[in-house]
């Protein structure tokens, strides 16, 4: 059974249209990555799946945590899975934590909500759960403010919340981005860690490709409102199928190559990424695709089992 | 698992010395620049009514006097002495907590005052009740509903509640609940040893003329404040963690939102001292107000000197607790500057 079911997810902001029929699942203690660029709908997708969208979002389709819909829960019955079973981690730790509490009484704050813990009870979880995601100190460094923390320092705090009441899905919206390249492994590796600890499953969105390869089992790589291409992660490095996933691998392998092509060009991919909600109709990466035809003036459907693509003229597949 | 970019426990520790010590050099400088401020404001309304024409002993005498009795009269005041004498006088009695002797009455000022401020002072207070009372739900009400009809409606309301002055929301104050509803006086202030009640009462109409103006100002800031919060990565935390949108504003956003509003309430409490001159005038209350107006007609320079320096005194102690204030709720707030 799968811990997560979305199908045939639809969501648009004042007529723009920005999730066009996103379908997928997650199995408990799964680590999926979603890529893709910004503005191709990753954050939305995990904004979804918490219930954290703005009020004037219209979305259709459904989203099941453990066979239980979450679209049409109310606020109320919203609010008590949140933190609790499935837990977020956002992308800008600099922001995402309140500047006048402290640090240990924010990690706290979960587990009274949720556990009903006293005061005391909370804080003194709470320093165990710092000490756990990696502070020597974590006594004196609970009582910290945010600005008194490095950015890794943060994530971790963001970390040590996410998996106070062990949830069993997290989401890790770009958690690293903001972070040193240094820092960025080190916070990758501990969330990796604690999401195998605990057993949840962890939904890891990135743009970046080396990020999402490390940690995920599995990737998804979406583009305009549409996942593209899914597969288990060595398949998809391998044998990518959709000309977008070749053309993102074509970028990112280019920096092992970067001596022979220090003098050449790096390679890219040409054109530019329509603005949120102006994909084009059909195949939402059109104008860009080497391999387009008249085919691709209609939406291609996923094909495939473990490795789905979405296009008409896949590579390595006769069509 | 490295954990080279965490920093020492005694770091901390250390830190928080280090944040005292500066806590109380922060101290002693802003007490220093409130004394500097002070003395500057002291010497500036000392010259300032010691140059105005009219001199007191003319005006005590009136036009009839003969010369020689108004010189007469204005060596007895003392102040036929050089300007600087004067000044001395005036300030070494500030300092030792003596305000002089009206130079109308003869009689001590620190009584007069005083009693003006059993009048004044409750009133501010009570304008700054009213006006929080109005502007925290008000502005935050409308900050909930920024988005939609119902909040540009409170927003509306609260633009009216701005540009009504405060004089004209007295009189028609005293129109509906005096004269008409017969409920509550409409002029004159029963004093607190005659009757406290009486003396609450005669206060009613007053404060609310003066809070409800302040009360409108105050709920665009707290608008502000709390759109700009609603919006913040931090609440978006809060309701991830699972409190419910609600919960999350109460127990992340309103402090946050509270800084800015906090620096505007100082510069408010000036507005509703301003607020209150004229209001006591329009309601006929012996208050402060009242007596630096009568005392500014009758030349009663010393009285006008000591009521200006006393409400500057107000103003500038109020802003320093402010100050503090606000680094207090936010620690970022660093203690230089």
């Amino acid at each position: 059974m799968s811990l997560l079911e979305v199908t045939d997810l639809r969501l648009s902001i004042d007529d723009t249209d920005l999730l066009r029929g996103i379908s997928f699942q997650m199995a408990p203690t799964e680590r999926l990555g979603l890529i893709g660029e910004s503005g191709s709908g990753k954050s939305l997708t995990a904004l979804t799946i918490m219930g954290l969208l703005p009020q004037r979002a219209r979305l259709s389709g459904s989203v099941r945590l453990a066979d239980q819909e979450l679209t049409n829960l109310t606020e109320r019955r919203y609010s008590r899975l949140r933190g609790d079973r499935i837990a977020m981690i956002f992308q800008e730790p600099m922001t995402s934590l309140n500047p006048l509490m402290r640090v240990g009484k924010q990690v706290g704050e979960v587990l009274r909500i949720h556990q009903n813990l006293s005061h005391k009870a909370s804080a003194s979880q709470a320093i165990a759960l710092l000490e756990r995601v990696g502070f020597d100190a974590p006594a004196q460094q609970a009582r910290a403010f945010p600005h008194q923390l490095s950015g890794g320092q943060r994530q971790r705090v963001m970390i040590a919340t996410a998996i106070a009441c062990k949830p069993d899905l997290i989401l890790a919206d770009e958690p690293t981005t903001a972070l040193d390249v240094t820092v960025q492994a080190q916070v990758l590796a501990l969330l990796g860690e604690l999401t195998a600890e605990h057993g949840c499953a962890l939904l890891l969105i990135s743009h970046d490709l080396a990020v999402v390869a490390n940690v995920c089992e599995r990737i998804q790589v979406m583009y305009g409102g549409v996942i593209v291409e899914s597969g288990p992660t060595d398949e998809l490095l391998r044998a990518p199928q959709h000309p977008y996933t070749r053309a993102l691998l074509a970028t990112s392998r280019g920096i092992e190559d970067l001596d022979r092509e220090l003098f050449g060009q790096l390679p890219t991919i040409p054109g530019v990424v329509a603005e949120a909600g102006r994909f084009p109709q059909g195949c939402t990466f059109r104008g860009r695709c080497e391999r387009e035809s008249e085919r691709c003036l209609s939406m291609p459907s996923a094909q495939g089992t473990q490795h789905q693509v979405r296009c008409w003229h896949r590579y390595g597949v006769e069509n | 698992m490295l954990i080279a970019d965490l920093p020492k426990a005694n770091d901390i520790a250390s830190r928080r010395r280090a944040h005292v010590h500066e806590l109380r050099r922060f101290l002693v400088r802003r007490l220093a620049t409130l004394v500097i401020t002070l003395f500057l404001a002291s010497v500036l309304v000392f010259w300032i009514l010691n140059i105005l024409p009219g001199k007191p002993a003319q005006v005590i005498l009136g036009t009839q006097a003969t010369p020689s009795a108004v010189a007469a009269l204005t060596a007895k005041l003392g102040l036929n002495r050089p300007l600087v004498d004067q000044y001395l006088h005036w300030i070494h009695g500030l300092l030792t907590l003596h305000l002089g002797d009206s130079y109308i009455s003869s009689q001590p000022i620190a009584p007069v005052i005083g009693a003006a401020l059993e009048v004044t002072g409750p009133l501010v207070l009570g304008g700054l009740l009213v006006g929080l009372l109005i502007a925290i739900p008000l502005g935050i009400a409308s900050a909930i509903h920024h988005t939609k009809r119902s909040g540009v409606v409170l927003s509306g309301l609260a633009q009216v509640g701005i540009a009504v002055p405060n004089f004209v929301l007295g009189i028609l104050l005293i129109i509906v609940f005096a004269v008409d509803l017969k409920v509550l006086p409409a002029s004159g202030f029963t004093t607190w040893s005659t009757s406290v009640t009486g003396a609450l009462e005669s206060l009613v109409l007053p404060a609310i003329s003066l809070g409800l103006v302040e009360g409108a100002i105050l709920a665009r800031y707290i608008r502000t404040s709390v759109v700009e919060v609603l919006g913040a990565d931090f609440l978006r935390t809060a309701r991830a963690k699972g409190l419910r949108p609600n919960q999350a504003l109460v127990r992340h956003g309103l402090r946050n939102a509270s800084i800015p509003v906090l620096t505007v309430l100082g510069l408010e409490l000036s507005g509703l001292i301003i607020g209150a001159v004229v209001i006591e005038a329009v309601f006929t209350l012996p208050g402060l107000g009242s007596l630096l107006l009568s005392s500014v007609a009758n030349r009663d320079l010393i009285t006008v000197q000591d009521i200006v320096m006393l409400v500057a005194t107000t103003v500038l102690v109020v802003n320093l607790i402010v100050d503090l204030l606000y680094r207090i709720i936010d620690p970022r707030m660093g203690l230089r500057s």
